[in-house]
């Protein structure tokens, strides 16, 4: 079989009209009197987009190569044929171009699909999984540092920092983490709680509490978000679906740009509902343990759904816990179907004073 | 003998959307199951495909680069990437104001240092890694030359309050374009900072005056300066290119894409790149005189990929 081809050398434009001949093992050659044979062995084929009708060919030892350019249909059968060994590597997109426009929007449909699950469901899920393998001592690494940083603009209430540890120790509660209570003056009504053990209180919703209950639901709340791993899951969930946004739009810097704002916003991370609720039915459980009367969450949240009377603000505290009400309910449902034993605990009424 | 003006000619795009929307979902498809790690072949693909379709002369250009040489270059960027901010974050956690402070000069150095170095990889790299007629192209730029040139030219844009821009960005182009080679012929840029200065700000006031209806003609002058000041040079001779797009083909060419790819919620970008690489082709006119039949080769083989990779994760579109 004789083909057409366009023949250059590899050192100049120059286009040489050749005959080309397929044989077993060989490309013969031929421009006008001259023959030059090609070992098909030494053929590199460059992965072409199966459109048989081009095909081009490069040839030699080292760069620059020699390049043959067809444009026939059966050059490339042809070439098989002589030559059954020989991979030609092809991706078939004529599958794709003789696509109906029904089958495309198939295609997209199902693609969006995927996309949407690994976005909801998948990726979520896996990155939930690798945060609770997280050591707890690389919690609190990450937590002290952002700590030192947040702590320049602190004015620190040293003595009730002391009781308030001290509350929190007399609440017997295991904990793999090195758990450190902070109180500092401000006018906003928060709390809030660091990963790896770091909880800070301002002063003012301490404030506005009327018994320890209160004080100890507090730290409970804000202790099962330290001890659940919520920050570092949220991080994590954060970063994953971030991922799969950023391949979406082909856009890798975006992943660096996640972990800045995640670092900056740490404090204010609004937990979703979720974590919200695991974080009061857990603190629930530890003040069950510790024979505290489960009424001071409810309490708690009630002084937090009356608006900060100085300020009249919305206070910061409400506006990342959303849902009081439903939360409340959800916790009085939760310790009246269980028999409660209360036990006044003395040492807790003392320090409180205190506070 | 009988003088011949040869009339001017284009680049030709002979792609499909519908061809090139198979390779970008199979692309998309195995890069999202691979968490990324497809992306350098995926591009090696795409790049292939584009050369592949895209003629001079009768002839086709050949993308040479493959999957396993940019992923090479892939991780290495990556590398560079995490080492970077792991030293920016470590200085921030620190707790120590200085440390903190030299962390962030760090920072924003070495992220204004990494642009011409992403530059110089890339092109180095693309270049070589392009053919036609056997012919590879070369890019001779000087890695320190552009370092320099491109820190100074950030510097004094940020200090004229970025009126400065112009000028560095036509340096930026007559260094880069000055040194690709294309075999035995060379390139030149020679637009001026004054005119685009000029240029850019009768556009942005007319586009301001006008409600944006000005904004095409601001962009067929912005493809005019571009592409009629790059001079293809031959043995000493220099041939032009013309831009001939019109202000109405570009509002219409931008209308239907826009159209295209909000009421198929993107599916449609494959062909509205198509339409915008045969716009551009098309209305690209090479000087007829120019000659291609007899270049030489002149450039060697290069293999290095991370330049390329890092372009994308700056998300710079220079080139």
């Amino acid at each position: 079989m004789k083909f057409d081809a366009a023949y250059f050398d590899g050192n100049s434009s120059q286009i040489y009209n050749v005959t080309a001949e397929i044989t077993a093992g060989s490309i013969l050659l031929y421009h006008q009197h001259e023959m030059m044979i090609w070992d098909v062995n030494k053929i590199i084929f460059q992965e072409s987009y199966f459109n048989k009708h081009n095909t081009v060919l490069k040839y030699g030892e080292k760069f620059p190569y020699a390049s043959l350019e067809l444009n026939s249909e059966a050059f490339q059968e042809t070439l098989m044929l002589f030559n059954p060994h020989l991979k030609i590597k092809n991706t078939d997109i004529k599958f794709f171009q003789n696509l109906s426009s029904k089958s495309i929007i198939g295609i997209a449909i199902g693609c969006i699909g995927l996309i949407l699950l690994s976005y909801f469901v998948i990726i979520p899920n896996l990155a939930e999984f690798v945060a609770t393998k997280v050591p707890a001592s690389y919690e609190t690494e990450l937590g002290e540092g952002i700590y030192n940083q947040m702590s320049e603009d602190f004015d620190v209430d040293e003595e009730k920092t002391i009781a308030a540890n001290e509350f929190f120790n007399e609440l017997n509660i295991k904990s793999n983490y090195p758990v450190q209570i902070t109180v500092v003056n401000s006018p906003i009504k928060n709390a809030f709680a660091l990963p790896g053990g770091h909880i800070v209180v301002y002063d003012e919703i301490l404030q506005s509490m009327n018994s320890e209950e209160e004080f100890a639901a507090l730290l409970s709340h804000e202790y099962s978000h330290i001890a659940l791993k919520h920050t570092t899951r949220a991080l994590f969930r954060s970063l994953g679906t971030y991922m799969v946004l950023s391949i979406v739009l082909s856009d890798i810097n975006g992943i660096m740009g996640v972990i800045i704002e995640n670092a900056h916003n740490v404090k204010s991370l609004s937990y979703t509902r979720s974590l919200e609720e695991e974080a009061d039915n857990n603190g629930l459980k530890l003040m069950l343990d510790a024979g505290l009367n489960p009424q001071g969450m409810v309490n708690l949240f009630k002084h937090l759904k009356q608006p900060n009377e100085d300020t009249m603000e919305v206070p910061e505290f409400l506006s990342t816990h959303p849902m009081l009400e439903e939360r409340i309910k959800n916790i009085e449902k939760k310790y009246k179907n269980k028999p409660v034993q209360i036990k006044k605990n003395e040492k807790l009424t003392e320090i409180w004073k205190r506070l | 003998m009988e003088l011949i003006t040869k009339e001017p000619r284009s680049l030709k795009f002979n792609g499909s959307g519908g061809a090139l929307f198979g390779i970008l979902i199979v692309n998309f498809l195995l890069t999202v199951i691979t968490l990324g790690l497809y992306y350098p072949w995926a591009k090696a693909k795409r790049m292939k495909y584009m050369y592949a379709e895209t003629e001079l002369d009768g002839s086709r250009f050949t993308f040479h680069g493959t999957g396993p040489e940019m992923f090479k270059g892939f991780i290495k960027a990556i590398g560079i990437f995490i080492i970077i901010y792991a030293v920016f974050f470590m200085s921030i956690l620190s707790g120590n104001a200085v440390l903190r402070i030299v962390g962030v000069l760090f920072f924003v150095f070495v992220i204004f240092l990494i642009g011409p170095l992403a530059i110089h990889g890339s092109m180095k790299y693309r270049m070589s890694r392009t053919s036609w007629r056997s012919i590879h192209f070369g890019y001779r730029g000087d890695r320190k030359e552009l370092v320099i040139m491109y820190l100074k030219g950030v510097f004094l844009s940020l200090i004229t309050l970025y009126i400065y821009l112009a000028w560095f960005a036509c340096d930026l182009r007559r260094y880069i374009i000055g040194n690709i080679r294309f075999g035995s012929i060379g390139f030149k840029y020679v637009g001026k900072g004054g005119d685009l200065f000029v240029m850019n700000l009768k556009g942005v006031f007319l586009s301001i005056l006008t409600l944006g209806i000005y904004s095409f003609w601001w962009f067929r002058d912005m493809m005019k300066f571009y592409v009629d000041n790059i001079k293809i040079v031959k043995n000493d001779t220099e041939y032009n290119i013309k831009f001939n797009g019109s202000a109405g083909d570009i509002f219409i060419l931008f209308l239907i894409n826009y159209f295209l790819v909000i009421f198929t919620l993107g599916i449609a970008i494959p062909w509205v790149m198509v339409r915008n690489v045969k716009f551009i082709y098309e209305n690209s006119m090479i000087d007829g005189e120019f000659d291609t039949s007899n270049i030489q080769q002149t450039e060697a083989d290069y293999k290095d990929a991370t330049g390329e990779d890092m372009l994308d994760m700056l998300d710079l579109n220079i080139i």
